[in-house]
């Protein structure tokens, strides 16, 4: 395999692997105007649930289907401490995202699992097609689970109960003049948001072979950073056009994260890497402006 | 769409440049050179000496860096998710053999090297049953699977042997470490079991991240008479934090390694982790001369590794006890 086509292939697994966090992050940052931090906890809820299910000898398919409910459920009582407690929504995210780690403790019983010699949702594809599995084959399994993922939110976002969504993140003060319930809103979307990060978890865990209760930490950076990134590339209001520009702002983050690791540079350059990435995606707006000479906005300081 | 078009310039150069790095990188050779790719979860100074061991053992059995050998390092600097995008990398690049130091890179490429047949040689595993890197320490390779190992634990008694010889009237042992850190869990139930036989009772101080190492120390004063951290990377890496506190409140402190004790512990066992290294290497190297990897089985320190204690007086001395002349004699000394 020449080098270009290892990293390529790489690449995208690891995109198709991660990208259900930038739609994730998505929903919440971008529709809903909701920063929503719970991320890094629900996503090693998913993970867990799976990973205990699945060591426990359940169907891997249902135990994945099992992480996409915890993390509903995760997001909707984040939704809940926002709405009801009135507790404003970065802090709620942070109360879940620390809280989550001892469930994610509780549920797992201890801090790693291993789904090393355990029948993932890998394995049985794989067995179904009379194979062992392989890179290519993970890959097919998990293109086809993003993209169900990704066509039916494209397709969820443009039904009215997704258009209300939409319009709660745009100008949630006008659609309660109107009389509509966005607290319900908030709350759809943080479980859908954080349904798919959990089911990102449960994929992930059962790729790398292992759950671990550690494996959250910084998962919102990156979600964020791919979501940004796609956005500067494609400056588009389209809902099938943004559920692109994630898929294309978590290849380009995992293609660095790769090209990074093959040119034998230290990963811990990464974080900088992505800094100034993300750095540079956010300032082009601002840059073309200034060129063109329009007036600027002060900086949001929330 | 004028914006797209430059950003796709930009693309376009970058993979251009990245192709002229990479022609300059490929080389041709007529000896075997054996690919070896070694990966750690995160930098750590006695997860460094380890690598450096397994590197020096391979030397002396004749698989020279630079000659005969070429090996690949990389360190995922504490990122999970970059454990397995390093394993599909070392498998991509059909490694001869990989070596992986601690338990969730361990885990990793084990399942990207699954049916591949490519040997796994794994160190710094405290527990690779409970981690499902192998089904047994003697038959160790399993469903695909070609691995074998070094496994880390430490073994506890001898270490409570040191605490009750320099503080013998301690009553309380002050665990600080992070519970949610699989490679802790093995020592941690071990004192458990075995603090009551030296009359100990346990009290237990969880650091998530280095940076709750502080409060965790100050929250054993009063509680603690004697404070023990087992191999925790999260409470090693910030270490002095815990030092500044236990000669604060005169906690005698008791750490798991020499790097810990050159940072300010009391005491340690005196293993030695190059040695765990080499003894890492000494398998890899038996793998490339053509031996089957399952016939290796599991082991753990060798007993040339175990050499005594490892002791600083001055810091016990900061921390308000002193050091027994018999303790010494069996001791490498630091004197900071």
């Amino acid at each position: 395999m020449g080098v270009i086509q290892a990293i390529l292939v790489s690449s995208l697994s690891d995109t198709v692997a991660f990208v259900m966090i930038a739609l994730g992050v998505f929903i919440t940052l971008r529709v809903l105007a909701f920063p929503d931090l719970t991320v890094d906890g629900s996503f090693v809820t998913g993970g867990s649930i799976c990973a205990v299910l699945i060591s426990n000898g359940h169907n891997p398919f249902l135990a994945t289907l099992a992480a996409f409910g915890a993390g509903l459920v995760c997001g909707v009582i984040t939704g809940l401490l926002n709405t009801w407690l009135r507790i404003t929504a970065l802090l709620a995210g942070v109360l879940m995202m620390v809280g989550l780690y001892s469930v994610n403790l509780v549920i797992m019983g201890r801090p790693n699992i291993p789904l090393i010699r355990a029948l993932t949702i890998f394995d049985s594809v794989a067995g179904f097609f009379g194979t062992a599995r392989n890179t290519i084959l993970i890959i097919y399994v998990l293109s086809a689970v993003a993209l169900i993922a990704t066509l039916a939110l494209s397709w969820f976002l443009r039904t009215e109960i997704g258009l209300a969504l939409r319009a709660s993140g745009e100008n949630e003060q006008m659609l309660r003049s109107l009389g509509a319930d966005t607290d319900k809103n908030i709350l759809i979307g943080c479980g859908l948001s954080n349904g798919l990060i959990a089911l990102c978890g449960a994929l992930v865990s059962q790729r790398q072979g292992f759950c671990d209760v550690n494996m959250g930490i910084g998962i919102i950076v990156t979600g964020l950073a791919c979501v940004i990134i796609g956005e500067a590339l494609f400056q588009t209001r389209s809902v099938p056009m943004m559920l692109l520009a994630a898929f294309v702002g978590t290849f380009l983050y995992r293609l660095i994260i790769v090209v990074v690791l093959w040119l034998g540079l230290s990963p811990g350059l990464l974080k900088l890497i992505t800094a100034c990435l993300v750095i540079f995606a956010l300032t082009m707006p601002f840059i073309k402006k200034k060129i063109r000479g329009e007036w600027l906005p002060p900086a949001a300081r929330f | 769409m004028d914006k797209f078009c430059s950003v796709l310039k930009f693309v376009v150069i970058a993979a251009a440049l990245f192709l002229v790095l990479f022609q300059t990188g490929t080389g041709v050779c007529a000896e075997k050179v054996f690919q070896v790719g070694i990966t750690q979860i995160a930098p750590h100074p006695a997860l460094d000496s380890i690598r450096n061991g397994c590197i020096k053992a391979l030397e002396e059995a004749g698989f020279v860096e630079g000659k005969n050998l070429k090996v690949e390092f990389i360190n995922a600097q504490g990122d999970m998710s970059l454990t397995k995008t390093i394993a599909d990398k070392f498998v991509a690049g059909k490694k001869d053999v990989i070596v992986t130091i601690t338990t969730p890179s361990s885990q990793a490429v084990s399942v990207a090297t699954k049916g591949t047949g490519i040997p796994v040689v794994f160190i710094a595993v405290t527990s690779p049953v409970l981690a499902g890197l192998v089904p047994d320490w003697e038959k160790p390779c399993s469903s695909g699977l070609r691995i074998t190992g070094v496994s880390d634990f430490m073994p506890i008694k001898p270490q409570l042997d040191l605490i009750k010889q320099i503080v013998p009237n301690a009553k309380v042992l002050g665990i600080v470490c992070n519970f949610g850190d699989d490679s802790n869990t093995k020592s941690v139930n071990e004192m458990r079991r075995l603090a009551p036989e030296y009359g100990l009772k346990l009290v237990e101080a969880n650091v998530s991240t280095s940076a709750d190492i502080q409060s965790a120390g100050a929250s054993l004063a009063g509680r603690a008479d004697v404070a023990w951290i087992p191999m925790c990377n999260t409470t090693v890496t910030g270490l002095e934090a815990l030092v500044s506190v236990a000669e604060e409140k005169k906690i005698p402190l008791f750490v798991p390694d020499h790097e810990s004790v050159d940072r300010g512990g009391i005491g340690a066992l005196n293993f030695d982790n190059f040695l765990l290294g080499k003894q890492g290497g000494k398998k890899v190297a038996r793998i490339l001369k053509g031996e089957d990897v399952c016939k290796i089985p599991v082991t753990t320190w060798p007993p040339e590794a175990l050499k005594g204690y490892y002791v600083n007086p001055k810091a016990a001395e900061r921390m308000g006890v002193s050091i027994p002349e018999a303790i010494l004699k069996k001791s490498s000394i630091v004197r900071k």
